[in-house]
Order: structure tokens, then C-alpha cells, then sequence
């Protein structure tokens, strides 16, 4: 079997047959000049071009023959192309190789061949340039020369032709790649017109290529971009190469885009080549990626939350700004901050805080800790922070996380919160140790009662939970319980005093505030109602009005029964003295003893009248209301002593500093007379002095009456205020002994005083006061 | 509150020793007096017994008449002050006894006619008998005093109930016109003049006290055919009540 030689780079050199792109191309006169002038210099028939391809040999251009193609493995190329130089073939039927090949057995009988060659640049042989004859023959040197040089000839068309072919691809793939493009590509003159645009102009801004053409690109800039634009491009004309920039472009539909652009000048002609990207998502993305983490920055600084990372191969630490914040640091390298940070931690903390994180890297459960720190000025913050391990695909943990909170108002108000809440149960106690308290909800059920409710009512607490206050304990009356109502469902409280009945039918008074407690619609939702028991005040109460009752009815019954003893009395007292009279005077023959004892009858009968008067004037002192005036109280005592006083034997004084008071003009006339009339009647000397002097005093009038009669023995000075006594028998002066009993009753009951300074034979003063 | 209840309740005692005074004064201290008017009135009487022409006479005992119901006013007065003083035993009574005993005392008229019915469980009973004694003496004393007819009866009835008796007496008088029977009770009213019936009025004023004072009830109605009618109610556990 026929071995046919292969090259040892066929593979490579294949390749860069096929990359000529000539295989199967029509004939070129290019070529077929070539083939021409080598058959002609080579005085042969036969001129072809040949072209290995892997299993035939290519005819690009011949002469003298018919065939376009035969097999490779007859062909006397695929030996040229095996060599650098020329291979020639002097008589095929004389050559072991090529004795039986067809084409030297038949037609076209070939039996001269040489071939060059077609060798490029890269040392590929790619076919050959041959000549052949149906005579054997050889080639003169020139002639192989010639054919040398005309292969190489080949080898430049084909390489020409393969840089055309390269060309025209670069540009269509430029064109492709800008019609093709997404970014918006235009050209511009130097005008700012636009000449040329890719359609990405009418697919992202709407308008079509002809609306587009011949417009200012600047007509479209936003324009508030508009300046920031022209001092863009102005850089070009300083000489800048590129320049990058970003504006606003208007849409057919009106929107605006953001775009970014790269221009570049043809420093030939000026014209600008620009490429711009619209780039309005990622200006989005990017404006809320700015948002998102401003809010949450915000977020962090508004919660008072900070987040934090910790490396535990590093030590590296990191804190959002939110977390310096709080720890009011400034910001400090992921390496140093780890130590600063359990520097500002409370001492008592830290051992809590270790053990949390060493308990997350055991177990990698997630942790929760509060814990305080310390800032530089003594402050104390309080931490609350929750962390998460994480763990690398060892399953070890290698970075902690996790969120810190300043919870310092939290927990300086939940501690404000716990004590409020102790004050409010202590209160509570203390409210349910000394009042009665009951709640009820908005329609009068008891929800709560306390042990003094239990206790006053005697029902048991089961006994008045849910029950109505109003029927189980209500003793009120429904005028009573509408006014209540009224009040404190309009949300005001209510005071007043109520009566309950018990259990037992008895009733109790209680004292008691209802404090309507309101939701936030202002509407009472419940009623507390806190009271006292003021059973025993109100029994005192309605004692004392009965006793007042009683006293009214004594003293009414004792005036009448003292006007009517009194008026009883005097009738028959009148009779006697009358009759004792008529008798005396139907005997003018009487015997002077028995006129002397009708005297005396009638002197008797005197004084039992007086007895009587003083007894009635005495018992009605403080029962006759009387209505004040202004009393001028010189001009009373002159009045007094002129009807009491006798013109002769007596020396008067009265002080010019007597007042005008406002008092009962006759008690005070009373009080005077009496006392000067005794001052008069029980004088022993030849003139007798009586001196009337006042005295003001912080809260009282002071009145004295002194006399320099015969006085007043010690003994006698709280005696002399009884009732019918007199010192004297009644024979030796005629007094009733009523006077001064009167008198002291009258200034007692006006919330005066009144003694007496004496001693005996000499002189006595009776000193009063009155209430200014 | 306490303050004042105690003022008040001391105002009350004093009011009330102040009454008690006030009678105990006039009772007393007006007694001498009393005592020297009438002292002297009978020396005059007996100075002028016989010298007296026939109008000195009638003035004289007309004087008399008036020193005697002065001083039957002032004993009556006196018994008065003294009826939550005295005759305060206790002892056992039989009422229907004690009944008779009362009568007795005014049985001498003969126009007068008694008729008793009582229906006792028990007759006897601890009680302050003076009291009781003085109170129906006066109802039937004055049951044949006042009474105008020339038959005159007197009925009484005795029941004996849970916690009292009642003993009512009832007459045949003229009665007391509806007007002035709310004032039969008080001391020295009379419903006709002293001078027709000689009476100081202190009677029906003791009795009511007397009754207070035991915590009982006395009280006058109306008869049906003219009359009078007390009505006695003695309480069987006596509280005193000053």
C-alpha cells in the first residue's frame, strides 16, 4: 500500500488554510495572471494553483486544465508542499511514485511537474504553484526561479486577500457590536449636533433615529444638568482626551434618565464619539443603598441600638456608628477597640459578660446579656446586648454578632416603675387598713371588695362579688342614687354621706368618695369607691339632735311652766294684798296693831310677788332673743344712775372712755342697774362713792363698778351669785336676791366673766367683762 | 361633734337643774313668806273675830279662802318638785286592794257609784305603790270632784296586759271641752274657775309626772256620752326616768 506523505504541522497548517477563507471561491484574474505567465515562462500547458486541503488539493486559478479539484492522494502537490524548494518531476512514467497514477496513465497524461511551494509568513506551506507538460522535460534554472517567485506572488494575493477578509470583518463586527449595543452610542459634530446614533437611543430614550438627527445633544440634558454639561465638554476643547460625566436625559414620555457618559474628540475632525450608559437603576440601587442605610444609621440612633461584630481569631472588633454613639466614643481601629471596650465595662459586669460569650462558643446558642458600662465621667449606661456565634464549615465558631440596645431609660424607668408600683401596693395596704374600698365596674357590679368592706357590710366576699352595690348594700334613696349616677358617670367624683344596710338588716353610715376611673375615650370604665365608717359620728350626730330637740322642748317647757307658775301665783297674791287693803279701809276704828299687821301682810305679800318676778325674770335670761344695737354706753349709765341713784349722799364717777358697743340694749341695762342699785342699796356710809370705770382689753370690754360700802367677805363672793341669797335678812333690806344671779347670768351667757375684789368694810368692786 | 353632743347634754342638765331649781325655789324660798302671810292672817282673824262688821267678814274670809289655795298652789308646787324624791320604795301591792283603798276614800258620798271590773292574772305586783297609789286617788278624786251630776258614777277597768296595766277610769262629768284638754296636764290649770271648784289644778300635773317618772302613760279621752276618760298605763318593769 501507497504511503502519501503528511506534513508534521497538517493540523496548524490546515487552520491557517481555512483562515484565507479562498477554498471553493471563483477564479481571480489575479490568479489566473499568475497561472498565465508561469505556464508561459515555463513553456508547459498545464498552470494551476493548488491549494491542500485535507483530502483534495484545490485548483484556485488554471491553465490547461478542466479539472477545479482531484484527490490529494493522486496529486503531485501533496510532495511539494512536503519541501522548501522546487519539486520537479522530469518523467512520471520513469518515477516509482507516480508511474501507475492516473493522471499519468490517463488523461491528462501528465508527464512533467514542478511545483513551489506556496509558503507564508508563519512557514505554511499552503499548496503549490506548478507547471505541467505531457512530455517529459526539465526547467532551467531562470525558469525555476520564476516559478519561485511567482508562488510567492501567490502567497501576497493571498495574503491581501486574507487582510481584506479580516477588514470587512472588524467591520461589521464594530457595526454589529454598535447597533447591537445596550449603552447609547452617538456621534456628534462639533457643533453638538447628532449625526450618527445606535438604536439604543430609541429603545431607552423613545425617539427615533430621524427625530434624534440633526438635534443638539444638549437639547435633551435636564436642565439643571445643563451647566454642569457644558463645563463638562468645555474640558475637551482644553485638550482633555476623555472625559466622563453624568447627567439627566429627557424621555420621549417625559421621564428623565440618569445617564453616564464617555466622550471622546476626532482631533481630526472634531467630532465627538460618545457612549453613554443609562445607568438610572443602579442610580437607584445605589440612592437606596444610601437610604437603607441611613435609615437604618436612624434607626440605630433613634432605638438607641448599635450593631457589632467580633472576630475570635482576630480579636477584631467592629461597632456600627450607632454603637459608638451610645458608648459616646469616637471612632476607634477594628484592632484597639476590643480592649477599650471592656475597659468602659462595669467590673461587676465583666465576669457576667465573659461568662455569657463563653457559654455562646460552647453551645453556639444565641445569648442575651445586660450589662453596664462606665463612661469617663462616672456616668452609667445600662447595655442590653444580643449576640449570635457563627461557625465555619468546622463547625467551630469563629465571629460573634450581634446587636447592643441602650437601655438605661428602660431600666432606670422599670426601676421607677418597681418602686412606684411597691408605693402604690404600700398605699393600697395602707388605704385598705383604714378605709373601706370597693370597685365596680361601668355598670355598678362589684369587682373588688377589701376585708373592711367584707367586715361593715357582713356579707363574705363571694356574698358581694358581681352583685350589684345599689340592691345588696343600697339603703339610699332614688333621688339619692340618681344624683350619685348623674356624677360619676360623667366622669367626676362624687363625695357625700350615704346609709347602707348590712347583711343583718342593720345600717351603717359611711362617708364616701366615688372616683370614676376613665378610659381613653374619657368614659368611666370602672368606679372605686373608698369610704369610712361614720356610723358612730352620725348615731353622735342624731343624738345630739335629739338632745338639742329635748333642750329646745325643756327650755320651752320650763319658760312656759315658769310664766305660768309665776302668772298662777300672783293671782291670788293680788287678791290678799287687795282684800287686805279693802279691809283696812271698811274699818277705819282698826286697832293699830292690827294695821300694823296688815302692813306687815302686805309687805310679805310684797316681796312673794318679787320673789315671784325675780324667779320669772330668772328663768326667761337667754330664752327671748333680743336684737343687737349700737348702745352708747355713757349715755346708758347716765340714764341708770339718774333713775337709780338718789340726788342726795352719793358721789358718782363715771370714765369719759365708756364705748359705744354693739350689744342687747336691756341685758347690759340690767346688768348696770343691778349693780349700782346694790352699790346703792347696801351703802353704809354718809356719802356713798360709786365709781364706774372701763377698761379695753385684747378681746374683751372691761367694766367695774366699785362702791365704798361695807364689802364683801371672801366667802361669801362665789355665794352671792346663787339665787336668793342676800347677806343680810330679807327684813333689813327688802332684796329678792335674785340681782346678782341675773347678773351673772347674763354676762356668762355672753361669754363674759365677773367677780368680786372686797374684803369686808371696805368697799367692793364687781368687775365684768363682755366679748368685744 | 363630741364636744358638742357633751355641751348640749350639759345644757340639758343644767336646764334641768335649772327647773328643778326653779320649783324648789318657789316651793321653798317663797314658803316663808307664805307661811308669815298666812300667820298673819289668822292673828287679823282672830284680833277682828269679833269686832268685824258683816263685809269685813266675807273680805276676811275671802282673804282666807285666797292664803289657803295659795298655799294649797305652793304644797301643790312642792309635791310636784318632789316627785322624782320621794316615795321611791318599792314594795308589793294588790291593785285591786289598792282599788278599793282609793275608793274608799270618797265612798262617804253616797251619790256616788262605783263600778270595778278587772281582769288580772296576776293581782299582785312589785311596784313603787306610793306612786301608784297617788296617781289613781287623783283620777278619782277628781272623777267625783268635777262631776256635776246628782248621780254620779265612776267606772273603772283593770287589765293586765303583757308588759303593763291599764287601768282606766272613766265618769259621768261633763267632761273637758275639746279646746282646752291639751292643757289639763299643766300645773295650776283649772278647766272652770278656782272659785267654782276649789282645786289648785296641781293634780293631773303630778300624776302626768308621776307617770313620766315610771316610764308609763297617762291619758284623757273623750267619754261617749259626755264624761271622762283616763287611761292608765303602769308599766310593770319601772325604769325612772328623770
Amino acid at each position: 500500500m501507497k504511503t502519501y506523505p503528511t506534513p508534521t504541522n497538517e493540523t496548524e497548517r490546515l487552520k491557517a488554510l481555512k483562515a484565507y477563507s479562498v477554498l471553493d471561491t471563483l477564479s481571480e484574474k489575479e490568479y489566473d495572471a499568475i497561472t498565465q505567465l508561469a505556464s508561459y515562462i515555463c513553456d508547459t500547458p498545464i498552470a494551476l494553483v493548488s491549494l491542500i486541503d485535507e483530502e483534495r488539493q484545490w485548483f484556485k486559478s488554471t491553465v490547461g486544465l478542466e479539472a477545479s479539484e482531484t484527490p490529494r492522494n493522486i496529486s503531485f502537490c501533496q510532495y511539494t508542499i512536503m519541501g522548501d524548494d522546487i519539486f520537479e518531476v522530469a518523467n512520471a512514467l520513469e518515477s516509482e511514485l507516480f508511474s501507475d497514477n492516473p493522471l499519468v496513465t490517463g488523461n491528462p497524461d501528465i508527464r512533467f511537474y514542478a511545483g513551489a511551494p506556496l509558503r507564508n509568513k508563519e512557514g505554511y506551506n499552503l499548496g503549490s504553484l506548478c507547471v505541467i507538460d505531457t512530455k517529459a522535460r526539465s526547467l532551467t534554472d531562470d525558469q525555476k526561479k520564476a516559478l519561485q517567485l511567482l508562488a510567492a506572488q501567490v502567497v501576497s494575493l493571498l495574503d491581501l486577500r486574507k487582510k481584506n477578509s479580516d477588514f470587512l470583518d472588524s467591520q461589521k463586527e464594530l457595526a454589529n457590536f454598535i447597533e447591537l449595543s445596550v449603552d447609547l452610542v452617538c456621534i456628534a459634530n462639533v457643533d453638538g449636533m447628532l449625526y450618527k446614533v445606535n438604536p439604543a437611543f430609541t429603545t431607552v430614550l423613545g425617539y427615533s433615529k430621524e427625530e434624534l438627527a440633526g438635534s443638539s445633544f444638549m437639547n435633551l440634558v435636564h436642565p439643571d444638568d445643563l451647566a454642569m454639561t457644558f463645563k463638562e465638554v468645555e474640558k475637551l476643547a482644553q485638550g482633555e482626551m476623555t472625559i466622563s460625566f453624568e447627567n439627566r436625559y429627557r424621555c420621549k414620555n417625559g421621564d428623565y434618565i440618569v445617564l453616564s457618559w464617555n466622550t471622546s474628540p476626532d482631533p481630526v475632525t472634531g467630532n465627538l464619539y460618545c457612549i453613554a450608559r443609562n445607568i438610572t437603576k443602579e442610580k437607584i440601587a445605589e440612592q437606596n443603598l444610601i437610604d437603607g442605610n441611613n435609615l437604618l444609621e436612624e434607626s440605630q440612633r433613634i432605638a438607641k441600638i448599635g450593631s457589632w461584630k467580633f472576630n475570635l481569631t482576630t480579636n477584631d472588633l467592629v461597632w456600627s456608628d450607632g454603637h459608638y454613639r451610645i458608648f459616646e466614643m469616637d471612632k476607634l481601629p477594628s484592632n484597639e477597640l476590643y480592649k477599650t471596650y471592656r475597659d468602659l465595662v462595669h467590673k461587676d459586669d465583666l465576669i457576667k459578660l465573659d461568662k455569657v460569650n463563653e457559654k455562646a462558643l460552647k453551645t453556639g446558642e444565641n445569648f442575651k446579656v445586660k450589662y453596664r458600662i462606665v463612661l469617663p465621667n462616672e456616668r452609667i449606661k445600662h447595655i442590653l446586648e444580643i449576640g449570635q456565634p457563627f461557625k465555619n464549615e468546622k463547625g467551630e465558631v469563629i465571629e460573634l454578632k450581634g446587636i447592643i440596645q441602650d437601655i438605661t431609660e428602660i431600666t432606670v424607668a422599670e426601676r421607677e416603675i418597681t418602686q412606684k408600683t411597691k408605693e402604690i401596693k404600700d398605699i393600697r395596704s395602707a388605704l385598705d387598713e383604714s378605709a373601706i374600698v370597693s370597685i365596680s365596674d361601668q355598670n355598678g357590679l362589684l369587682t373588688f371588695v377589701n376585708d373592711n368592706f367584707c367586715t361593715v357590710s357582713k356579707y363574705s366576699h363571694n356574698e358581694l362579688i358581681g352583685r350589684d352595690q345599689r340592691t345588696i348594700t343600697g339603703y339610699f334613696s332614688k333621688d339619692g342614687t340618681k344624683e350619685i349616677l348623674n356624677t360619676i358617670v360623667q366622669g367626676n367624683v362624687w363625695k357625700g354621706e350615704i346609709k347602707n344596710s348590712a347583711k343583718d338588716g342593720s345600717s351603717y353610715w359611711e362617708k364616701m368618695t366615688i372616683v370614676p376611673f376613665l378610659d381613653e375615650m374619657n368614659k368611666p370604665y370602672q368606679y372605686i369607691s373608698i369610704s369610712t365608717d361614720i356610723s358612730d359620728q352620725k348615731n353622735a350626730e342624731e343624738n345630739l339632735t335629739d338632745a338639742l330637740v329635748s333642750l329646745e322642748k325643756k327650755n320651752k317647757e320650763l319658760d312656759e311652766f315658769a310664766y305660768v307658775v309665776s302668772h298662777d301665783l300672783k293671782a291670788p297674791l293680788r287678791a290678799i294684798n287687795n282684800l287686805s287693803e279693802w279691809i283696812v279701809e271698811d274699818m277705819p276704828n282698826m286697832p293699830q296693831d292690827v294695821i300694823s299687821n296688815f302692813d306687815l301682810l302686805r309687805g310679805r305679800v310684797l316681796r312673794m310677788e318679787n320673789l315671784i318676778n325675780g324667779v320669772l325674770e330668772y328663768a326667761r335670761i337667754g330664752r327671748i332673743a333680743l336684737e343687737k344695737e349700737d348702745i352708747d354706753l355713757k349715755e346708758l349709765l347716765d340714764q341708770i344712775i339718774d333713775s337709780i341713784v338718789p340726788k342726795e349722799g352719793f358721789e358718782i364717777k363715771v370714765s369719759d372712755n365708756f364705748p359705744v358697743i354693739e350689744s342687747e340694749k336691756i341685758l347690759l341695762q340690767q346688768v348696770f342697774s343691778n349693780l349700782i342699785s346694790n352699790a346703792v342699796k347696801y351703802s353704809n356710809k354718809p356719802i356713798g362713792e360709786i365709781e364706774c370705770i372701763y377698761e379695753s382689753l385684747p378681746d374683751y370690754h372691761q367694766f367695774t363698778i366699785k362702791d365704798n360700802g361695807p364689802g364683801i367677805a371672801e366667802e361669801y363672793h362665789e355665794k352671792i351669785f346663787k339665787v336668793f341669797q342676800t347677806i343680810e335678812a330679807r327684813d333689813v333690806k327688802e332684796s329678792t336676791g335674785v340681782g346678782l344671779s341675773i347678773v351673772k347670768k347674763i354676762v356668762e351667757e355672753k361669754g363674759g366673766t365677773i367677780h368680786i375684789e372686797s374684803q369686808e368694810n371696805k368697799g367692793c368692786s364687781f368687775i365684768f367683762t363682755f366679748p368685744k | 361633734m363630741e364636744q358638742s353632743e357633751k355641751n348640749t347634754q350639759q345644757e340639758l342638765i343644767a336646764l334641768k337643774k335649772e327647773f328643778d331649781d326653779f320649783v324648789y325655789i318657789v316651793s321653798h324660798d317663797i314658803k316663808s313668806p307664805m307661811r308669815a302671810i298666812s300667820n298673819i292672817a289668822t292673828w287679823i282673824e282672830e284680833d277682828l273675830g269679833e269686832i268685824a262688821n258683816k263685809d269685813v267678814k266675807t273680805n276676811l274670809d275671802l282673804l282666807k279662802n285666797r292664803v289657803n289655795r295659795l298655799e294649797s298652789m305652793m304644797n301643790g308646787l312642792l309635791e310636784l318638785s318632789r316627785v322624782e324624791r320621794t316615795d321611791l320604795e318599792f314594795y308589793e301591792v294588790n291593785i285591786p286592794k289598792m282599788m278599793s283603798s282609793c275608793i274608799d276614800l270618797f265612798n262617804n258620798d253616797s251619790n256616788v257609784e262605783f263600778s270595778i271590773a278587772s281582769n288580772l292574772i296576776n293581782e299582785n305586783c312589785v311596784t313603787l305603790g306610793l306612786k301608784l297609789q297617788k296617781v289613781l286617788s287623783n283620777l278619782i278624786d277628781n272623777a267625783i270632784q268635777f262631776n256635776d251630776k246628782e248621780s254620779k258614777k265612776v267606772a273603772i277597768s283593770i287589765i293586765e296586759n303583757e308588759n303593763d296595766y291599764q287601768i282606766i277610769v272613766a265618769d259621768n262629768g261633763p267632761g273637758i271641752p275639746e279646746d282646752v284638754a291639751h292643757k289639763i296636764f299643766t300645773i295650776f290649770y283649772t278647766v272652770s274657775s278656782k272659785d267654782v271648784v276649789n282645786t289648785t289644778g296641781a293634780g293631773l300635773a303630778i300624776s302626768c309626772k308621776i307617770m313620766k317618772l315610771v316610764g308609763g302613760e297617762l291619758k284623757y279621752t273623750a267619754g261617749i256620752d259626755n264624761g271622762s276618760v283616763f287611761t292608765l298605763n303602769w308599766p310593770k318593769i319601772i325604769t325612772l326616768k328623770k
